[in-house]
């Protein structure tokens, strides 16, 4: 038509004359170098994480054994426990943000993360119930004991009542069109039924498998193995890869969803698929790592007032922040080696004092 | 709402007018697609619109919503938003570019990084009708475009609307409530009370009895340099009986 016409002659006419000055390059490039610091301070970070522990190496001596693989006692420690945590944490970290922003995009809510949709819960519920089946034998079979106590079994009871809750939420909505305070409420009274079921859940068992569950809900990284991370890493590329494909469409929602649709966004369907993906991605990271609060929170919400709102940036920054949030609480968990702190201590005792430091700095919409 | 039916060709404003609840939200949301019509049909170009693909749909009828959400997107990244049906992997340097000259056309440089929430209402209003232009379609449907915008702005912007209409060969349908307004920038009228199309067609249609019928008050019709002016009577504004009759006084 007409007008791209014209804009391509002028754009032609006065490129020049804009030239390198253009106040939106350098905008663009500011995002990708806040993003490049933020990766440049996570590798540090694992770094340092890698040489901390009982055996203590320099950072040399760390790089030394990564790039030059010998069988020694450094070889062993750093490739066998500390390297699958730090990518446990990066995995974990970079998921449970993504699934945050999301969420936070197609409900509408600051609020909206995993855990206020009760998806965590469910689960936890989940997972729990797989642990005591079990730790008390409830099928009499060794084998089924082994896979229910293993991250494929834990994996599978956390995604089968995640999937329950999505899907009771979904059927809730549906009558309001899927507004998205209905799905918000309907999310805050799952997440309680499934808080008062594993509560009950921990009341029936014996000691040793309360003493179980407790501890796996405490949200740790220790536990990752090289397998189990390879099954989380390879639904997380499969998830954030239609996430960012869609980044354009969830910018378009925040614009409104009169907007979205009128842009040819088929919103009912993002909105089930984003709400389905993003609480996977949760799910397993809860059976693989226990409950790990705000990272879904704190992560898109930083990067918001550090990048902005644009989706396009703002998924790939968030899911950076995930990750160097989770390295970090981990390095300061494991401060006192002797007896680690479990990560989703420190999350929660640290992050929610930066979350209401960032609430009173500015109010989440970014007004003084 | 039952028994629409009009027709807008290619270079026509046409102005949607009508009282409150009288139905034209809903009906230019059915044309935009955002919610289904129970029965009946809007073609574009003798096509079905519900034949059209979403996509290709969106690359014809653009829409400017009433209320505004704002956001935490810079205005560049908010008009940007518009392009999205013409986008197929990632953003271009030509959908940039058609992104500054939109800016420059509503006179926002000095908005460009500035985050949506942090503008004023009126400032939102441009952003919301620069991300109708840019999304480039044939036809623009507003939903009160002159919101919130003060009276110079009223002016800048329907003439804009106009210019852009006329240029392209597009066409605009949007809804108004300043009657005069509509006179001043539109073709074509379509008068709608209580989800029926009372009268539609051009300047002549606006009669002191049609302005008795749609919004039930007494007016008269004066001419400044040719151009018709609607003007209520005053007397259809005084309340005095009425808060006689309901002894509503300040309690002291």
């Amino acid at each position: 038509m007409n007008l791209s016409s014209i804009s391509k002659k002028k754009s032609k006419e006065e490129n020049d004359e804009r030239g390198n000055s253009n106040p939106y390059l350098f905008f663009k490039a500011k995002k990708k170098i806040i993003i490049l610091i933020l990766i440049a301070a996570s590798i540090v970070v694992s770094l340092i994480s890698l040489g901390m522990g009982a055996y203590s190496m320099s950072v040399w001596k760390v790089i030394e054994t990564l790039l030059f693989n010998n069988d020694s006692v450094s070889g062993v420690v750093i490739w066998d426990i500390r390297l699958p945590r730090i990518f446990a944490a990066v995995i974990v970290g970079s998921a449970l943000a993504i699934s945050g922003s999301v969420m936070q995009c197609i409900l509408r809510n600051p609020l909206a993360s995993p855990y206020t949709l009760g998806i965590s819960n469910a689960a936890a519920f989940g997972a729990a119930m797989s642990i005591a089946a079990s730790y008390m034998s409830w099928f009499n079979e060794t084998w089924l004991e082994d896979a229910l106590n293993s991250i494929y079994g834990m994996s599978s009871f956390a995604f089968l009542f995640s999937m329950l809750t999505v899907g009771i939420i979904v059927i809730l909505s549906k009558k309001s069109e899927f507004a998205p305070e209905s799905i918000i409420l309907a999310g805050v009274a799952m997440g309680s039924i499934f808080g008062a079921a594993l509560s009950s859940l921990q009341y029936f068992v014996d000691s040793e498998t309360l003493q179980a569950i407790v501890f796996w809900q405490f949200g740790d990284l220790s536990k990752a193995t090289w397998s189990d991370l390879s099954l989380v890493l390879i639904f997380l590329l499969f998830i954030t890869s239609f996430f960012i494909y869609h980044r354009l469409d969830y910018n378009s929602i925040e614009a409104g969803s009169d907007i979205a649709k009128s842009l040819g966004v088929d919103t009912q369907r993002l909105t089930i698929l984003s709400m389905l993906f993003a609480s996977v991605l949760a799910a397993i990271c809860v059976a693989m790592a226990g409950i790990i609060g705000f990272v879904g929170l704190l992560g898109p919400h930083l990067m918001r007032r550090l990048i902005g709102g644009d989706y396009r940036q703002l998924l790939p920054a968030s899911m950076v922040m995930g990750s160097l949030i989770l390295l970090l609480s981990d390095a300061i968990g494991r401060i006192p080696f002797e007896s680690p702190i479990p990560v989703g201590i420190i999350t929660s005792l640290l992050g929610g004092p930066m979350f209401l430091y960032i609430l009173v700095k500015k109010d989440w919409r970014g007004r003084k | 709402m039952d028994d629409i039916s009009f027709m807008v060709e290619k270079g026509d404003v046409v102005s949607v007018l009508g009282p409150n609840g009288a139905g034209k939200t809903t009906l230019i949301k059915n044309i935009c697609r955002i919610q289904n019509p129970d029965s009946g049909f809007i073609f574009i170009d003798d096509t079905n619109i519900h034949n059209y693909k979403k996509r290709e749909f969106a690359k014809r009828v653009s829409y400017v919503p009433q209320q505004i959400v704002p956001s935490f997107m810079t205005v560049f990244d908010s008009i940007l938003i518009g392009r999205r049906p013409h986008i197929n992997w990632a953003v271009t340097k030509e959908d940039e570019d058609m992104v500054w000259d939109v800016i420059r056309l509503f006179s926002m440089e000095k908005l460009t990084l500035t985050y949506l929430n942090q503008l004023s209402g009126g400032e939102l209003q441009k952003v919301q009708i620069a991300r109708a232009v840019v999304q480039n379609t044939d036809v623009i449907i507003l939903d009160e475009p002159t919101n919130n915008l003060d009276v110079a702005n009223q002016h800048a912007m329907l003439a804009m609307i106009r210019s852009i209409v006329k240029k392209n060969n597009a066409c605009a349908v949007m809804i108004m409530h300043d009657i005069n307004m509509a006179l001043y920038y539109s073709d074509k009228f379509v008068f709608m009370k209580d989800g029926q199309v009372v009268n539609c067609g051009d300047k002549n249609i606006v009669t002191p009895d049609l302005v008795k019928e749609i919004y039930g008050i007494e007016s008269k019709i004066m001419y400044n340099s040719g151009m018709p002016i609607v003007v209520a009577k005053k007397s259809d504004f005084n309340n005095e009986e009425k808060l006689n009759e309901i002894g509503w006084i300040k309690k002291k």
